[in-house]
């Protein structure tokens, strides 16, 4: 059948160039006006990095059409929750970002970690702590001592604590890194099962990277492949990462084999300051690719609830070089 | 100089100066330092009814509300911060122990939440000479200007005080650049 006004072919693509035009006008529109309406919201439209398509719910104004979907770039951060941290940080954690944790012994990156991944969970992301070190016990044990409910976040599938043996991960990654020679990136979790099956997480925590390094022993290059393809399938599988690498108590190398450091995105430093007898806590974000954040050392405490940063407190111990 | 003398002086010098916003340098003689130190708190406390921070880097909370109270200086209007407790929980509720004459950055964090009372006025810090034993000049000066600079943000007043003697009075070149005034008691 054919209608009465149908419309010639030019004017068709004239009122579609004119709809599009629109379109885009409105989108320019809106994201001007979420700009302004999110000047302090984690949230950012931004030109680069990852992006993922929200819609919102509510229009912007009044008079805004309610069925409009509205379309918007933005990138999404990782907030610790860590009182004083996020200070630190313009926005936050780039969300699939991997992150260094690096420190001394006693300077607090399981705490830090545990803290992080804990409050991560209780706003409703999947978190993993792979213990390489610690028992699962021992580190539910820590979780207690700072009154921290883990229990309701673990029956809701919300966070998973699992201990790994350092030297099992070494068994068979030579095979497997022979038999995958030549493919860019090999399937690390088909062979070592990191993340348990089933279990799709949004933040994990690697404890610690210096013992996996000491699992390898002299085997230094089976070491930096397998780390190299751990950053890589935690990045394609859009994982939030956090890598705890132990060091001297004010390093000047961040990593075992000194590659880690370049190949996360973050580092943040915990150091335990010697000032006279005593030490003193502090902490620093040394790097955070695609993140503004402030470039200071800053006092950091373990308090009974937990680690408390305060990002206006100068530090009067020496830092050193 | 007796006693009493010193406190006349110590009254009088107080009378003349601004008591907010303000930092100033009490230099005593080592053997006044005790009637110094009394004599500033008795005014502050009961003759302008002021409430304050006592930091004290040489005595217990203990030692100080037995002295205090020999003065008859209400105690209550203090909040103590002491470190030769070494950290260890204080029985006196206004007290509050850091762990050495060397933390100063928990010094620095316990002030500021101390500083968070509505009631506080003036911070008295007891002393400077004692800072110079533990810790080395130049971490000392840096400390000192970042609390100065603090406190006057803060809008409170400081008193600090120093012994007159070798060592303490490298600092007082320094001391002069940011306090309002130093006041030589002799």
């Amino acid at each position: 059948m054919t209608r009465k006004n149908i419309l010639p072919k030019k004017k068709i693509k004239t009122a579609m160039k004119t709809t599009q035009q629109q379109k885009k006008s409105t989108i320019k529109t809106r994201i001007a006006r979420q700009l302004k309406s999110t000047e302090f919201s984690a949230r950012s439209v931004t030109g680069g990095g990852r992006f993922l398509f929200k819609k919102q719910k509510k229009p912007f104004q009044k008079g805004a059409s309610k069925d409009a979907t509205t379309v918007l770039r933005t990138k999404e951060f990782v907030k610790t929750g860590i009182s004083g941290f996020d200070a630190l940080l313009d926005q936050g954690i780039p969300k699939g970002t991997s992150v260094l944790v690096a420190g001394g012994t006693g300077t607090g990156k399981t705490i830090f970690c545990l803290q992080t991944l804990f409050n991560a969970a209780k706003n409703g992301e999947k978190c993993l702590y792979l213990s390489f070190e610690e028992s699962e016990q021992r580190l539910k044990k820590h979780m207690d001592d700072f009154k921290w409910n883990w229990k309701e976040l673990e029956k809701r599938g919300l966070l998973k604590i699992v201990r790994k043996e350092p030297f099992a991960m070494t068994t068979g990654i030579e095979a497997m890194l022979a038999k995958a020679k030549g493919e860019l990136l090999i399937d690390i979790n088909e062979v070592l099962e990191i993340i348990p099956k089933g279990f799709q997480p949004d933040i994990i925590a690697v404890d610690s990277i210096t013992s996996i390094a000491a699992a390898f022993g002299k085997k230094e290059e089976g070491y930096r492949i397998f780390i190299e393809q751990l950053f890589r399938y935690f990045e394609t599988v859009k994982v939030t990462s956090f890598f705890i690498s132990e060091t001297e108590q004010v390093p000047t190398i961040y990593s075992s084999s000194g590659i880690e450091e370049f190949l996360a995105d973050g580092v943040i430093v915990l150091y335990a300051l010697k000032q006279g007898n005593i030490r003193e806590n502090a902490i620093e974000v040394l790097k955070l690719r695609g993140a503004k954040h402030q470039k200071k050392i800053v006092a950091m405490q373990i308090t009974d609830k937990g680690i408390e940063i305060y990002p206006e407190q100068e530090i009067f111990s020496d830092v050193g070089k | 100089m007796n006693p009493l003398q010193v406190k006349k002086k110590v009254i009088a010098q107080l009378a003349k100066i601004q008591l907010k916003k303000c930092v100033y340098t009490f230099v005593s003689q080592p053997e006044d330092y005790p009637t110094v130190n009394k004599s500033i708190i008795s005014y502050l406390t009961k003759n302008l009814k002021f409430c304050g921070i006592y930091v004290s880097l040489n005595n217990s909370c203990k030692t100080m509300l037995e002295m205090f109270d020999q003065e008859k200086i209400d105690t209550k209007r203090l909040l103590f911060i002491e470190s030769t407790s070494q950290g260890q929980k204080s029985e006196v509720s206004n007290c509050i122990s850091i762990s050495s004459n060397q933390s100063l950055t928990e010094l620095s964090l316990s002030i500021s939440e101390a500083c968070k009372n509505d009631r506080i006025k003036f911070i008295f810090f007891d002393s400077v000479s004692t800072l110079l034993i533990y810790n080395n000049l130049e971490t000392t000066e840096r400390f000192i200007h970042y609390m100065v600079n603090k406190i006057k943000n803060l809008g409170f007043l400081m008193i600090l005080i120093s012994i007159d003697e070798e060592k303490s009075n490298k600092l007082v070149p320094l001391l002069s650049q940011f306090c309002d005034e130093i006041i030589k008691i002799k």
